[in-house]
C-alpha cells in the first residue's frame, strides 16, 4: 500500500494564560491509502490537535511551529489558504464527536450537504441536492427526501452523525478523519454507526484516521493503531500486534486497566498518578512519573520512536535501548 | 386489547436495605393557552427491585432509559408520581421533615460530573464537611479532623482541605465527591455514572477505591451507568433498563454469560471488546429507542426486537423468573 498521508515531526503549540502548551510535540505518523488507522489517547494527549493540525483548523492561539504533513507529495503545512480550502472537504474530510457543533442550525441538512458538493465539485445546486439525497440514503436514513428538508435540531444524535458522515463522504475524499465519532452515542447506536463506517469504507475506499479513547472501538475498526501520551506517539503497531504484545509501559498499563466484559477481575490494574500538567511536562519521558520501569536516561532524554522486533512495531521507551 | 400489568414483585429478597416497588415517574408536558398537561414523559414506568445490605446493584441502560430518574427519585431530589421506596423498612417517599433529614444522612450520592458537582467557591474542606455542619456533627475542630481523615481515606492529602476544586484533576475531584458522600457514614450510596467522565487510566483507580470503601465501611451501592464492562466489574447483580422499565435482572455473571431478554442479548453483542482476534455475531438493532412520551403498546422493546410477534404488541410481558435468580420481561425468554 502506498502512503496517503505522512506526518513528519509535527509540533503544534498553544499560547495560553500562564505559558505555552506543546499540545503536539514531535508526532510522526503514516496513513497508507485505504487503511484505517486508530489514534488513541486520553484527554489532553494531543490526538484531536493532531487532527486539527492536519486540517489546519486550529484555534487562533494555536500554531504549527515545526514539521510537515505530506498528502501525496504536497506539504499541507506550507500550502496557501486557498489550496488548503480546496483539499479540505474535497480530498480530506472530518467528522466530529458532537455533530451539532459542525452542522449549521439554520440550514436544512439537504442544503448543507448540497452546498459541500457544489463548492467542491463545481455542480449546480440541484445536482448537489440530488447527490445529498443519494448520500442520505446511503448512510441508512429512511425517507431521505423528507429528511433532506429537515433542520439539524429535528434529528436525533445518531441521525445527525449519519448526516455528518453523509456530508463528509459526499465528495468521495481519500481520507476521512473521524474524531470520536461515536463517543456521544449510545452503545446500540454506536454499533449502527461503526457498521455503517465499515460498509462505506468498502464502497468509497477512503482511508480513515479514527481518533478515539475506546480501545474496544480500535480493536473492532482499525488495521493499525498509534498510542499518544502527552503530545507524542509512544507506540505504534498493527492492531493485532499492539493488543497481543504491547511494549510501551503506558500501553501495557492502559490495556491492563480496562474492565473486560465477561471477565470480572478481582482487582483492576491501576496506572498511578495522572497525566502531567501541560504547562509543566517533566523533562525526558513524559510518562516517567507514572512508569513502573523508569528506564535509565528517561529522566533526561525523550525516547525516540524506533522499530522494535519488526519494522511495523514502533516503541518510544529507553528500556529497549 | 387486553393489557396485562406487572403484579408480583419477583425481585424481592429478604434482608433488603432498599426496597423499591412499582416506582413511576412521569414528567408532565404543559401546553396550550391554559398550560394544561398535554402529555407525559414516562421516564420511569413501574420499576421494582431490592438491594441487600452490602450488595452492589448495577442499573444499566442507554440514555432515556430512566436509570438516572430512578436514582434521583429514591433520593427524593424529585418527587415520584407513584410507587413506594423503603430504606430498612422506613418509607422514603412518605417521610416527613425530620425523618427525611435522617434518611438523607443515610443515603448519599456521587455524581457523574466531577466539575459541575463541586461548588467552585467552596474549599475542599467546606465541601466535604458541609454535611457534618448541616447535621450538627462535632465542633469546628473535630469536623476539620474528620474531613482530613476522609481525604486520606479517598487517597488525597489531609492538607488539601484549604484548596479549591479548580486546583484538582478530574480524578481527584471525583475523590473529593466520594469523600463528601462518605462524610455522614451513609448506609447506601447511589453512584450515578461515577466514572464515565474520567479517562481510562483514572477509571480503574476510582472503581478500585469504591470497592475498598465498600469493604471498609460496609456500604451498599446502587451503581448507575451505561458501560456494561464497568457495571459488571463492580456489581453483584445487574438490572437492565429500557424505556422506563427493568427488562432483565440477574446476578452479574449470569447476565453476561446467558442473557435472556432480546435487548440484553443485543446490547452485550455490540459492546466493542478490546480484542481484535475476537469474532462475534453482532445483533445490531435497527432504529432508536422510541420517545418515552408515547411508548409502544405491550412490550416497550417490541419495535426494535428481532423476535417480536403480534402478541408482544397486545400483552405487556411481566418480569418473571426465567432461571434461578434471573428475571426477564419477555414472553419468549
Amino acid at each position: 500500500m502506498s502512503d496517503l498521508l505522512r506526518i513528519e515531526d509535527l509540533h503544534t503549540q498553544f499560547h495560553v494564560h500562564g505559558g505555552t502548551v506543546k499540545a503536539v510535540d514531535g508526532v510522526n505518523l503514516t496513513i497508507p491509502a485505504r487503511a484505517t488507522v486508530g489514534l488513541v489517547g486520553e484527554s489532553g494527549s494531543g490526538k484531536s490537535i493532531t487532527a486539527l493540525s492536519i486540517m489546519r483548523l486550529l484555534e487562533k492561539n494555536g500554531r504549527i511551529t515545526q514539521g510537515h504533513v505530506w498528502f501525496h507529495d504536497r506539504d499541507l503545512i506550507g500550502l496557501p489558504d486557498e489550496e488548503m480550502q480546496d483539499i479540505r472537504g474535497n480530498d480530506i474530510s472530518m467528522i466530529f464527536q458532537e455533530p451539532m457543533t459542525a452542522l449549521n442550525p439554520v440550514f436544512t441538512v439537504g442544503d448543507q450537504i448540497a452546498e459541500a458538493v457544489r463548492l467542491h465539485q463545481k455542480v449546480d445546486h440541484q445536482a448537489g441536492l440530488n447527490r445529498a439525497i443519494e448520500m442520505l440514503r446511503l448512510v441508512g436514513i429512511s425517507d431521505p427526501k423528507r429528511r433532506a428538508g429537515q433542520y439539524p435540531h429535528e434529528l436525533s444524535g445518531g441521525m445527525r452523525q449519519r448526516v455528518m458522515i453523509a456530508m463528509a463522504l459526499s465528495t468521495s475524499p481519500e481520507l476521512l478523519i473521524a474524531d470520536e465519532p461515536t463517543t456521544a452515542l449510545d452503545v446500540t447506536i454506536q454499533a449502527q454507526i461503526l457498521k455503517l463506517m465499515r460498509n462505506l469504507k468498502g464502497e468509497f475506499g477512503s482511508a480513515i484516521l479514527l481518533i478515539t479513547h475506546d480501545l474496544g472501538v480500535v480493536a473492532e475498526m482499525c488495521d493499525s493503531v498509534a498510542v499518544m501520551y502527552a503530545g507524542r506517539i509512544v507506540e505504534q503497531a498493527t492492531t493485532e500486534e499492539l493488543f497481543a504484545s504491547p511494549k510501551h509501559p503506558y500501553t501495557q498499563g492502559l490495556l491492563a486497566s480496562i474492565p473486560r466484559l465477561g471477565k470480572k477481575q478481582e482487582r483492576l490494574h491501576v496506572i498511578t498518578g495522572s497525566v502531567p500538567n501541560p504547562l509543566a511536562v517533566p523533562p525526558g519521558c513524559a510518562f516517567r512519573p507514572r512508569c513502573p520501569i523508569k528506564a535509565p536516561r528517561s529522566d533526561r532524554d525523550i525516547p525516540p520512536l524506533t522499530a522494535n522486533g519488526s519494522a511495523e512495531h514502533l516503541v518510544a521507551c529507553w528500556q529497549y535501548e | 386489547m387486553s393489557k396485562q400489568k406487572q403484579k408480583a414483585h419477583p425481585t424481592v429478597v429478604n434482608g433488603a436495605l432498599l426496597k423499591v416497588q412499582d416506582l413511576v415517574k412521569f414528567f408532565p408536558i404543559k401546553g396550550g393557552l391554559l398550560q394544561t398537561t398535554v402529555a407525559n414523559v414516562k421516564a420511569v414506568d413501574g420499576v421494582s427491585f431490592e438491594i441487600k445490605k452490602g450488595e452492589t446493584l448495577g442499573l444499566i441502560g442507554e440514555s432515556g432509559s430512566g436509570k438516572s430518574t430512578v436514582a434521583r427519585t429514591i433520593l427524593r431530589l424529585i418527587p415520584p408520581t407513584s410507587g413506594e421506596a423503603w430504606l430498612e423498612g422506613r418509607s422514603i417517599f412518605k417521610a416527613k421533615k425530620k425523618e427525611l433529614h435522617e434518611i438523607r444522612r443515610e443515603v448519599q450520592i456521587i455524581f457523574q460530573d466531577p466539575y459541575g458537582s463541586l461548588n467552585p467557591r467552596m474549599s475542599v474542606g467546606e465541601i466535604v464537611g458541609e454535611g457534618l455542619l448541616v447535621h450538627g456533627i462535632g465542633s469546628a475542630h473535630e469536623r476539620d479532623k474528620i474531613v482530613s481523615e476522609l481525604l486520606e481515606v479517598v487517597g488525597l492529602r489531609g492538607q488539601y482541605r484549604g484548596r479549591f476544586p479548580h486546583e484538582f484533576s478530574g480524578g481527584q475531584r471525583q475523590r473529593i465527591g466520594i469523600a463528601r458522600a462518605l462524610a455522614l457514614r451513609p448506609k447506601l450510596i447511589i453512584a450515578d455514572e461515577p466514572v464515565s467522565a474520567l479517562d481510562v487510566s483514572i477509571q480503574s483507580q476510582i472503581l478500585n477505591l469504591l470497592e475498598d470503601l465498600q469493604n471498609e465501611f460496609d456500604l451498599t451501592y446502587l451503581f448507575v451507568a451505561h458501560n456494561m464492562a464497568v457495571v459488571e466489574q463492580v456489581s453483584d447483580r445487574i438490572a437492565v433498563m429500557y424505556l422506563g422499565k427493568i427488562v432483565e435482572l440477574a446476578p452479574a455473571e449470569q447476565l453476561l454469560r446467558g442473557p435472556r431478554h432480546p435487548y440484553t442479548k443485543a446490547l452485550i453483542s455490540v459492546i466493542p471488546i478490546p480484542d481484535p482476534t475476537l469474532r462475534r455475531d453482532q445483533t445490531v438493532l435497527s432504529g432508536e429507542m422510541p420517545s418515552p412520551t408515547n411508548p409502544p403498546s405491550g412490550c416497550h422493546f417490541r419495535t426494535r426486537c428481532p423476535i417480536a410477534t403480534d402478541y408482544c404488541a397486545e400483552v405487556e410481558p411481566a418480569l418473571r423468573e426465567v432461571s434461578k435468580g434471573q428475571f426477564a420481561a419477555c414472553h419468549y425468554a
